[in-house]
């Protein structure tokens, strides 16, 4: 992969962001299951760091439908960890690894929003309170997390292996 | 590559236990009943608000449509809700900073606290809207904001510490719903 950004990236960050923002949409009946890490996993695969940018125009698309709140501070930070994750072990292809991956990041999504849940409501003076209120909010959110774990896992075990391939020929294509 | 499937397997089996100890926590720790959810949305505003006449009014029609959109057991008692006199008697007790202790009984058909306090004569309250309902601050003339006099208005039923603000604790005939002035420590 080229060091330097350029025309091909950008096509790639717009077909990224609307690729998910799609399946965002199309899913969004059924709770907690997405296609978004899926497809950040994905498109880190074939264009390695760059795919960071792909997190700041998606989440600038998202608070311009839903407008922004809290979550807009946790998908800053939460969905990069997911892209600098896939970018480490980007070198893996056994289809279990990337299915556990995806399965844990899911488990864990409410946890990694919790930091910015407490910052976020705490005032001057009233830390504690805040934490327990964030450990309340984290436990009510379980059953989600558990949700987002399984279909995490499910979507990746059924996709992975038909879209690495489409990634490989991608990568092979531009070089 | 025997090692690295031994490796996943052994991740798939973290993962599995994993969430089976995250529902226990959740079971360990989740609310007993599932807090109405039409209740929160209604006072989804973050205005200050003040319980006048007019207000409690509209809040108590509000409550009447959706009671019965959620609870099939309340129809019957809320085709009666234009009398004054309710179905459901319940005790109503104030305390305050001083350990002086106001009681209202009160015959109701509130579903929720809220409304029950509105129909409390003598009983009067102000506080906050937010997404989870009042944060109830100054009851009968006293304030009691934790940010600035370190102390708040605690809710109890029936003496136990109460898991739901105004807005979603439900009335059941016979209780005693408890609001006591307490300082932090």
């Amino acid at each position: 992969m080229e060091k330097k950004f350029g025309i091909k990236d950008i096509a790639y960050i717009g077909m990224a962001v609307a690729l998910i923002e799609t399946c965002k949409m199309a899913l969004a009946f059924l709770p907690n299951i997405e296609l978004t890490s899926f497809w950040l996993v994905m498109f880190t695969l074939l264009m390695g760091w760059k795919a960071f940018f792909i997190v700041p125009i998606f989440i600038a698309i998202e608070a311009s439908l839903y407008g922004p709140h809290v979550w807009v501070i946790m998908y800053l930070y939460v969905w990069p960890i997911l892209v600098l994750l896939t970018h480490l072990f980007r070198k893996n292809t056994n289809v279990l690894f990337w299915a556990l991956l995806s399965g844990f990041f899911g488990l864990f999504f409410g946890a990694l929003c919790t930091p910015a849940q407490v910052i976020f409501f705490t005032k001057p003076d009233t830390f504690d309170t805040a934490v327990k209120a964030g450990f309340a909010w984290w436990v009510a959110g379980i059953p989600y997390d558990v949700a987002h774990a399984v279909g995490n896992f499910t979507l990746m075990l059924v996709l992975y292996t038909p879209i690495r391939i489409a990634v490989n020929k991608l990568r092979t294509f531009s070089h | 590559m025997e090692k690295k499937t031994r490796n996943l397997l052994i991740g798939l089996g973290v993962f599995a236990v994993l969430i089976a100890v995250l529902l226990i926590i959740f079971n360990l720790n989740k609310p007993q009943a599932q807090p109405a959810p039409a209740a929160e949305t209604e006072t989804a505003e973050t205005e200050e608000s003040v319980n006048t006449d007019e207000q409690s009014e509209e809040a108590e029609t509000a409550d009447e449509q959706t009671a019965e959109e959620q609870n099939a057991e309340d129809t019957a008692s809320d085709e009666a809700t234009d009398d004054a006199e309710g179905s459901k008697n319940i005790v109503i007790e104030v305390k305050d900073s001083e350990g002086n202790v106001t009681t209202y009984d009160v015959t109701t058909d509130a579903e929720f606290l809220r409304q029950a306090m509105d129909e409390a004569e003598g009983l009067t309250y102000e506080g906050t809207d937010s997404e989870y309902g009042m944060m109830v601050e100054v009851v009968n003339g006293e304030q009691a904001i934790y940010a600035e006099d370190n102390a708040y208005w605690a809710f109890y039923v029936n003496g136990e510490y109460g898991n739901y603000g105004i807005d979603s604790q439900p009335v059941t005939d016979g209780d005693t719903y408890s609001i006591v002035y307490e300082a932090a420590n």
